[in-house]
């Protein structure tokens, strides 16, 4: 009996102490990592966490900043699905970001891997290119509205020089080319941003890939398809997310080159949320819960469609 | 290291935490926000910074801290402001007035002054910022729209100016002949159609303040002067006189288009004086001569519009109120407003300063203010918004005065459901 | 051998006239500003070069605007920021990718939603908190507030970036005897110094470029920082093109010089001998 309860002792000393040591080991696991993570936390917790709850408390109420905000529910979201304008809004913003998605993926990649094949000069292009990313947004603006101003405008004179006068168009006033123009001028701005994020990402792809493959016989073209491109697949997600966030939220190019008209035709739920928040240039219009709503549905939309993103990059490499 | 970062840190929110302590030992700041207007009232204009320094020398212990921001960014800082209960003592009220007075936020200057001073002040230019009887805000400029005329072109096409609506749409198809545009102007961002727009509004014997307050049942805008104006705009643009693609194009460039002569005529606010003396080659900017914006006929008022959101406001039940209520007295005084007066050129708020502007063509629309000045500029929620939209779409001809009318009224009573 | 050369020399040709060809579309701003910033205000949409060179512009807004303060302001600001958010998003952004922990995915998109929040949705909320903080008007508290979305989007930046680097470099280093730091420390970080030098930049740039919240939270004239204090200069109805040119072209100095002297981390920095660690 004694000897049994001593056995039972040890055994439950024992275990007690592999416990212990399986606790030590399972906090050592989570310790470093919190570590790691907890000065980043700290500020997300006190700079976004804290003012996003109060906005997600604003999205329930109607307030114009003045009276004091009365709760309403689901009200202002009920309220979008009947608005016309946050229709049409949505409707922009998805073409909008499609379109940068694809463009501002591609171009970007092609111009990095050009300036990573050793080519001479590739810190002047790359300074070049990164330009339009630091200069003002108003010079964009007053720049690209001398190019489109269609009687007297750059883009047109040059096509009725070209004799090609059939291909001149209204441009920013034509409802269905206003987007296209603006995502022209996006583009443009964000090509030296994201081209910079390939090419960093290119310094750590091993030099000696392209040289077994250049012995190969694999031209540039291959060596960038088969060297390049999977190398970077992480990347391409990581921009293409980018992207896709940035479109959801598009505010700055749209807002400076016609603040979401003519009549709404180039409204994306950014300027919308915008509008409805601030008004237009002198306009009162502070819908504040309102606007509130519309932000939550671009943080919805963008952490769904960031979540599938890495989700579906993440099992492509795990197959691969 | 990592104790040392944490250390240095924290010395620089205590840093931060120093100027909050010391302001508030200070005698008293008075607090002014405006945004930039034809000149700068900022300490570093040389007869601004003037002018505060004599009020301060009258006040001792009284500084004056001027918050001069960038124009499309002053809405958006008021209104966070407002949000965060953190008004300055005085600033521009813009199209905050009614929202603010309403709410008891900002004083009502018959509390504080008498009528004589009041009747300092051309009466269009101040009924914009009074509310329900209650004074709210007081102009430190006026505004007014008219036609910008390149004399050069006229001349060569043997026109006479337009004195009526009817008279530039009948010279619109000549102008456009001749390779060049009748009337420009920009509406890219929206803002310049309502101006134009809203005081046609008068002209069909509609008012707009009665239309944006929307307090009278009998008022809507989907009524009779709110269509007829809608049409007559859709006249002009169906008729040719404005540019292709105005929708598309900047204010700023709408401007440069006739700085270079490419324009017989340009629409534009009493500040574009100025600019032209400074932009414009200056064969243009001695010769140009400027007119009425046109009446429906030539027996009409031709009306436009005459406020700016340059009206001050002051803070309501703030130990600094009538400290604040004596500086704006003191700033529309006649030394310190002559200086404003003489040094921006600006379209004077009050009568009496009109003589010390030297610019010809803004002495002339002292003598317009008096006559022809309609409201033009909208301060409740989401009605200016609306307005706008539907501006652009009949400029576009996308859609027409009637339905335009109705999704003007529709879209306000949605903006203040929200 | 010959053959190769000749395509290489066609190849190198397009690629040089491609890259031309796309810095005259992307440089023209530049060049527009320099040539603006040097004009009279007559021509400055009228003639695409200057009648003559006139450098008052500089002067005028040299004198106009207390530049020193302002730019001294603006970097105090971003220095703080560019270095909370490089900091953190560094050690977090290798948390994500070379360590496990459980729940990892799901934490990284709590960790990554910052950056999806609209900047004008949070101008008012962060207004009424900065102020509940005391921290209205004061450097410290503009640096903090830019801290959200930027840390978010570098810490997705950076994870990818230390993702890309080979995971046997890690288990090398452990055997060799390095803790969980010394790995971070002496292997990845130096590897991902193009990465951090990204960052850097971008970071730099936007603090330093930030208009809203900066005219927002900051009202005392003598704190302001760079950018609104230079469109309070040129003017409203009127924009003088030819002052906030010289004033932009000042300004943009600063991320011009982080900007170039960052380029040398842009080293590559791994053979592919480092895969067989």
């Amino acid at each position: 009996m004694k000897i049994f309860r001593g056995e039972a002792v040890t055994t439950a000393v024992r275990e007690l102490r592999e416990e212990r040591e399986a606790t030590k080991r399972r906090l050592g696991k989570i310790l470093v990592p919190t570590m790691f993570l907890l000065p980043a936390a700290l500020f997300l917790l006190a700079f976004t966490a804290i003012p996003l709850a109060q906005a997600v408390v604003l999205s329930l109420q109607r307030w114009n900043g003045i009276q004091p905000a009365t709760f309403v529910g689901l009200r202002n979201y009920r309220l979008l699905l009947e608005d016309e304008v946050f229709r049409q809004a949505v409707g922009n913003t998805i073409y909008y970001t499609l379109a940068t998605i694809l463009f501002q993926t591609t171009v970007p990649l092609i111009v990095a891997s050009i300036l990573n094949s050793g080519i001479r000069g590739s810190t002047i292009f790359r300074f070049v290119y990164f330009l339009p990313v630091i200069i003002s947004l108003t010079i964009t603006g007053l720049l690209w509205s001398m190019i489109y101003e269609p009687n007297f405008g750059i883009l047109n004179e040059t096509l009725r020089a070209l004799g090609l006068k059939s291909l001149t168009q209204l441009w920013l006033a034509d409802r269905s080319l206003v987007l296209p123009s603006i995502i022209v001028v996006s583009i443009w701005q964000s090509l030296g941003f994201y081209m910079m994020i390939f090419f960093a990402a290119m310094q750590s792809i091993p030099e000696d890939l392209y040289e077994a493959a250049a012995i190969d016989g694999a031209n540039s073209l291959q060596r960038f398809r088969f060297v390049t491109v999977p190398m970077l697949r992480n990347t391409i997600i990581v921009v293409i997310v980018l992207n896709t966030i940035n479109g959801v939220k598009s505010f700055d190019q749209v807002w400076v080159m016609t603040a979401g008209g003519p009549n709404h035709a180039s409204e994306t739920l950014g300027t919308y949320l915008y509008r409805t928040a601030f008004g237009t240039l002198g306009s009162s219009n502070p819908q504040l819960g309102y606007a509130t709503a519309i932000a939550m549905v671009i943080l919805a939309v963008s952490l769904i469609f960031s979540v599938i993103q890495i989700r579906v990059g993440q099992n492509r490499n795990n197959e691969s | 290291m990592k104790v040392r970062f944490a250390l240095f840190l924290m010395i620089l929110l205590l840093l931060g935490a120093v100027p909050a302590v010391l302001s508030q030992a200070e005698p008293v700041t008075l607090r002014v926000m405006s945004y930039d207007t034809t000149d700068q009232l900022t300490r570093e204009t040389p007869w601004f910074d003037e002018v505060l320094r004599e009020f301060e020398a009258a006040h001792p212990g009284v500084t004056i801290e001027i918050n001069d921001l960038p124009f499309p960014q002053y809405l958006p800082t008021l209104e966070a402001m407002i949000a965060g209960d953190e008004l300055p003592d005085v600033f521009y009220g813009h199209v905050k007035t009614a929202e603010l007075g309403r709410a008891g936020l900002v004083i009502d200057y018959r509390d504080f002054v008498d009528e004589e001073w009041l009747a300092r002040f051309y009466p269009g230019p101040l009924r914009q910022t009074v509310f329900d009887g209650a004074v709210y805000g007081v102009p430190q400029d006026a505004q007014l729209f008219m036609l910008y005329v390149n004399p050069a072109i006229m001349e060569e096409l043997n026109l006479e100016p337009p004195v009526t609506w009817d008279d530039l749409i009948a010279m619109a198809p000549a102008i456009n002949e001749a390779g060049y545009i009748p009337l420009a102007w920009g509406n890219s961002a929206g803002n310049v159609c309502p101006d134009f727009f809203l005081p046609l509004i008068a002209q069909f014997g509609g008012d707009a303040w009665a239309l944006d307050d929307l307090a009278d049942p009998a008022v809507s805008w989907d009524s009779e002067p709110v269509i007829g104006a809608l049409g007559l705009l859709e006249r002009l643009a169906q008729a040719g006189v404005f540019m292709p693609g105005i929708n598309g194009i900047s204010e700023d460039q709408a401007r440069q288009v006739w700085n270079q002569g490419r324009a017989a005529m340009m629409y534009g606010g009493s500040w574009v004086p100025s600019i032209i003396s400074s932009e414009a080659p200056v064969e243009l900017a001695e010769s140009y001569y400027i007119v009425k914006n046109p009446a429906l006929t030539p027996d009409d008022v031709h009306w436009t519009g005459n406020g700016s959101g340059e009206s001050w406001v002051i803070k309501a039940n703030s130990p600094n109120t009538e400290l604040a209520v004596e500086f704006v007295q003191y700033l529309l005084s006649e030394g310190p407003y002559s200086a404003y007066v003489t040094n921006t050129q600006s379209l004077p708020g009050m009568g009496w300063a009109a003589e010390y502007i030297e610019d010809p063509h803004v002495q002339t629309m002292t003598e317009w203010l008096a006559t022809d000045g309609a409201n033009h500029i909208l301060f409740g929620q989401g009605s200016w918004d609306a307005v706008s939209g539907v501006c652009a779409a009949i400029l576009d001809g996308s859609t027409t005065p009637e339905e335009g009318a109705k999704t003007i009224q529709a879209n306000v009573l949605a903006a203040r459901e929200r | 051998m010959s053959l190769y050369r000749v395509t290489k020399v066609i190849q190198n040709t397009l690629s040089y006239m491609f890259l031309i060809t796309l810095s005259i579309l992307l440089g023209f701003p530049l060049v527009w500003l320099v040539l603006t910033s040097v004009k009279d205000r007559r021509e400055v949409f009228t003639t695409f070069l200057p009648t003559q060179v006139n450098i008052a512009n500089f002067a005028r807004i040299w004198d106009e605007m207390n530049l020193p303060t302002h730019l001294g302001n603006s970097l105090f600001v971003t220095g703080l920021n560019v270095t909370i958010v490089v900091v953190t998003a560094t050690l977090a952004g290798y948390a994500f990718a070379r360590l496990v922990f459980p729940r990892q995915n799901s934490i990284f998109y709590v960790f990554i939603l910052a950056m999806m929040i609209p900047g004008q949705a949070i101008l008012i909320p962060m207004f009424q908190y900065l102020k509940n903080l005391g921290l209205l008007n004061s450097h410290v508290g503009l640096a903090l507030a830019m801290t959200g979305a930027p840390i978010s989007f570098a810490i997705f930046l950076m994870s990818a970036f230390f993702r890309a680097l080979p995971a046997e470099l890690g288990d090398a280093g452990k055997i060799d005897g390095c803790n969980e730091w010394g790995v971070f420390r002496h292997i990845y970080l130096p590897l991902a110094r193009p990465g951090i030098a990204t960052v850097v930049i971008f970071q730099f740039m936007g603090t330093w470029n930030e208009f809203m919240f900066s005219v927002t939270y900051i009202s005392n004239p003598v704190l302001k920082t760079i950018q609104p204090a230079l469109y309070q200069v040129v003017g409203r109805y009127s924009i003088d093109y030819t002052a906030l040119s010289a004033g932009l072209l000042m300004a943009i100095v600063p991320i011009l010089i982080v900007f170039l002297l960052l380029q040398k981390q842009f080293v590559k920095g791994l053979t592919a001998g480092a895969f067989k660690g």
